[in-house]
């Protein structure tokens, strides 16, 4: 596949997939070429759900910059 | 010179007709200090404007005093609307009021209508400015005071919605004089993250006063010029703020910015789940409809070994349907790559193709397509397929040839 793609890019593109398997008397060879690329979408959309990476972090300013450190819940 | 005495009926009214018609005491802003203050049973407000000089007798009936979104009482100085007329039982004139603002406010109230027309129409407001939020935000940036319940909700929203959502809160001083710069310091600070998708600045509700940082020029402008985009979440839904009109979204309050900014991490679960399975469905409505096809060729088999292939293509194509309907994701580029032969190999399979090239299909007696001689009889009655019509035959005579027909 191309470049990874952020979610909200991997969900557009799957949807834009499924319509036009839904339109249009496509060929068997372009609606697989579509299945495949669908699934791989798909993947990686349910995969950026799945991060389980939670952080809840607070910014401090370090000589103008930013920085971050764990937050002690308030 | 004759005496026409008028009645003190006649009077008042006439007093009060010239009152009325004046267009300066049909509607008219006073200010004074409130006195001699009564809420009647009956829901009106009684009451009189005075300063240093006068008195103004006033009344506020039921349905404005209801309005009024501050309790008002004796001493406060304030701004009352309404218009100048006589009540004629007392032959007295007074205002009767339909809105009332404490004087401080009443001042800032048109500060911030200034300011807000000001900015619109330099079009800081415009709709076009307004970006879309991000459908699933890497992280989430969240300019607030870092206590208090505003965080709070914000964080218990985010832990409900998307429990693995990443969260920034950039902590602001939110009411006071120093409040606008620590806002637009945190506001660009926060935005210089990387990963920050999304930013909400907001607070909790308060008093007007309290909320008045969320009026100042300088943040609106920062808010604009923030690389990504804003959501203001500022008091509660009534509260409007120059930061509102600014943001890309106002969100009536903290909780509900989060609501907006967060997305149910179910919601977008089951949309993908949707579309794979729409996905999954269709992609075997398109091999099962290829499939009929070669089905259909199958039972006309025209090559001279066409049928093992056939039924080999076929049992392929219906592995591939089996494997797509339990498992969506278990096709391999491998698989691919077969199909795409398939598909090639459909169009070559054409019977009308190989029947335009002279080959015929003999069939016997029982719509059997005929491959060896063995199979038929001498004077049996058979059919010929050419690309063409048919033409209907009988045995005369026929040579058997050793071995397997079927690899003729």
């Amino acid at each position: 596949m191309e470049q990874k793609l952020n979610f909200e890019q991997a969900l557009e593109r799957l949807e834009q997939v499924v319509r036009e398997l839904e339109h249009g008397d496509l060929s068997l060879d372009t609606a697989l070429a579509l299945f495949q690329e669908g699934v791989a979408l798909s993947r990686s959309c349910s995969g950026q759900l799945d991060a389980a990476e939670s952080r809840i972090e607070k910014l401090l300013e370090q000589n103008g910059q930013p920085v971050t450190v764990p937050l002690e819940e308030p | 010179m004759q005496r026409s005495a008028m009645t003190v009926r006649e009077l008042t009214m006439h007093v009060r007709r010239l009152l009325e018609r004046d267009e300066t005491l049909a509607n008219v802003w006073v200010k004074g200090e409130i006195s001699n203050f009564k809420w009647h049973t009956s829901g009106h407000i009684y009451f009189t404007l005075k300063d240093d000089a006068s008195q103004l007798k006033c009344v506020m009936f039921r349905t404005a005093a209801s309005r009024l979104r501050f309790q008002p009482e004796g001493g406060m100085a304030v701004l009352v609307y309404g218009n100048v007329t006589v009540f004629d039982r007392d032959g007295v004139y007074q205002l009767y009021a339909s809105d009332m603002e404490p004087a401080g406010i009443g001042a800032l109230h048109l500060q911030f209508e200034q300011l807000k027309a000001r900015l619109a129409a330099e079009g800081l407001f415009d709709e076009a400015l307004k970006r879309r939020l991000p459908r699933l935000p890497r992280k989430v940036g969240i300019v607030t005071a870092p206590t208090g319940a505003a965080v709070r909700d914000m964080i218990a929203i985010t832990r409900r919605r998307y429990p693995a959502m990443k969260l920034v809160i950039a902590p602001a001083l939110v009411q006071g004089e120093e409040a606008p710069a620590s806002l637009i310091r945190s506001l660009n600070l926060v935005a210089r993250l990387p990963e920050v998708d999304v930013i909400i600045i907001g607070r909790g509700g308060g008093s007007l006063e309290d909320l008045w940082a969320f009026n100042s020029e300088e943040l609106a402008r920062a808010i604009r010029a923030c690389p990504v985009p804003v959501v203001s979440a500022v008091g509660h839904e009534t509260d409007f703020t120059i930061a509102d009109f600014a943001a890309d979204l106002r969100a009536p309050t903290p909780s509900a910015a989060a609501e907006l900014v967060v997305p149910s991490r179910a919601e977008l679960m089951s949309q993908v789940d949707t579309l794979r399975s729409r996905l999954i469905h269709l992609t075997r409505r398109h091999v099962e409809r290829k499939r009929l096809q070669l089905k259909a060729l199958a039972g006309r088999p025209v090559l001279l070994r066409p049928q093992g292939r056939l039924l080999q293509d076929r049992q392929r194509l219906d592995d591939l349907v089996r494997r797509l309907g339990f498992a969506g994701g278990q096709v391999m580029k491998r698989d691919r790559q077969k199909l795409k032969g398939l598909a090639g190999r459909l169009d070559a399979l054409s019977p009308l193709a190989v029947l335009s090239r002279g080959y015929a299909i003999a069939r016997g007696p029982d719509g059997r397509v005929i491959k060896e001689a063995a199979v038929v009889e001498i004077g049996d009655a058979i059919s010929v397929m050419l690309a063409r019509g048919e033409l209907a035959c009988r045995v005369e005579s026929k040579t058997e040839v050793s071995g397997d027909g079927t690899e003729a």
